[in-house]
């Protein structure tokens, strides 16, 4: 079996730019969310349907990116 | 074009396939989640967590060199073997694996060019099965800390800035604006950068395929912030995966002698007490927007 059907959708998130990427292994269809500040997946999800294995990794993404806080210093300013 | 400084360390994925059936090399999957694995492998490919396997979770620490030992000896690991590392996440977890490898002082360790993803990319052969090797009785050497930077290194560098430090995390990490990557938990009190630090993203070192960008582009990305080499490099991201990555384009890929990693990170010096640090854009472009002010 191979990694096929490859599907890539960039867009914003709760403020943070994601990448959402969909493919299928034999049977198993597989999405990952990746945060494109970071390079990293921050959710991966499994399901028979791709509509669902997007939609679960979606929401966990979701729920991880709620935590992230933005601080509120003045960017310019060092020290 | 130049070939890299120590191309043995790196293998293609047409090389992978080609060994696939070689009892000589063992690949070894370490991600950042362990289920990418269990989603399908490179065939032959066993796992490591790098929670679990890699990690001292009491002490902090990288396994202790008996650990190291059994783990090795339970995949089947001999010292004669070429262990191939690959990974998700462009091989974040697979970096850091090399270099606890390099301090156990491994013969011959390499990373799958592009990882996981260009692997997955270039529609390639992947397995849910899970081989089982023979036992081996895996003797490591004692490690080799002189490919690690501990805290006093880090302190005696911002100090008398005998070595060049190198933030590899994303630039709202760098600047304090956020205090971990987007999506992963926060483990520090405070946002910002170990002072004189030089920003420069480990992505800025991977193609859109998970491979690592050519040498004459690395040596400029890393020389367009001061990086040549010519005094020790210390890199460094949150909890030193991402630094390892770095680590390993510096030592191996640029050839770059004396790099360590700081694996201590930003979990260790953001929450130092009474450390320094600088928040917002790194020193020579924060004096740039004070003169064009």
């Amino acid at each position: 079996m191979r990694a096929e059907n490859w599907n890539k959708q960039e867009f914003e998130l709760e403020g943070w730019t994601v990448k959402l990427t969909s493919y299928q292994i034999g049977q198993t269809q597989v999405a990952e969310v990746e945060a494109v500040a970071s390079g990293a997946v921050i959710a991966r999800s499994t399901d028979q349907l791709r509509e669902q294995a997007e939609k679960t990794a979606l929401e966990n993404a979701r729920k991880r990116l709620l935590r992230t806080r933005r601080t509120d210093f003045d960017l310019t300013v060092g020290g | 074009m130049s070939q890299y400084a120590d191309p043995q360390v790196l293998v293609s994925t047409e090389w992978a396939e080609e060994h696939l059936n070689d009892p000589t090399v063992r690949l070894v999957e370490v991600d950042v989640e362990n289920d990418a694995y269990d989603q399908g492998h490179i065939p032959g490919a066993i796992a490591w967590s790098w929670q679990r396997e890699l990690s001292d979770q009491v002490l902090r620490d990288v396994i202790p060199r008996d650990k190291f030992e059994q783990l090795l000896s339970q995949t089947g690991i001999a010292r004669d073997t070429t262990v191939v590392l690959y990974g998700d996440n462009n091989n974040w977890f697979a970096a850091w694996a090399f270099w606890q490898l390099k301090i156990y002082g491994h013969p011959d360790v390499r990373l799958l060019n592009g990882g996981r993803k260009k692997w997955l990319l270039e529609g390639r052969e992947l397995t849910h099965d899970v081989p089982v090797f023979a036992f081996t009785e895996y003797r490591a050497q004692e490690p080799d800390y002189s490919l690690r930077a501990f805290l006093p290194d880090v302190q005696k560098a911002v100090r008398d800035k005998y070595a060049a430090l190198v933030d590899v995390r994303s630039p709202q990490e760098f600047t304090g604006e956020i205090l971990a990557p987007p999506g992963l938990p926060e483990t520090a009190q405070r946002g910002g950068h170990i002072p004189g630090a030089r920003s420069i993203p480990w992505g800025k070192a991977a193609n859109e395929d998970g491979s690592f960008k050519s040498f004459e582009e690395l040596k400029e990305l890393y020389a367009n912030e001061g990086i040549e080499g010519n005094k020790p490099i210390i890199t460094y991201c949150r909890i030193g995966e991402r630094s390892s990555y770095s680590w390993f384009v510096l030592k191996y890929l640029l050839g770059y002698r004396n790099v360590t990693n700081y694996d201590g990170s930003w979990t260790e010096w953001g929450n130092l007490v009474a450390a320094p640090i600088e928040r917002g854009i790194a020193s020579p472009l924060r004096e740039a927007v004070a003169h064009a002010g």
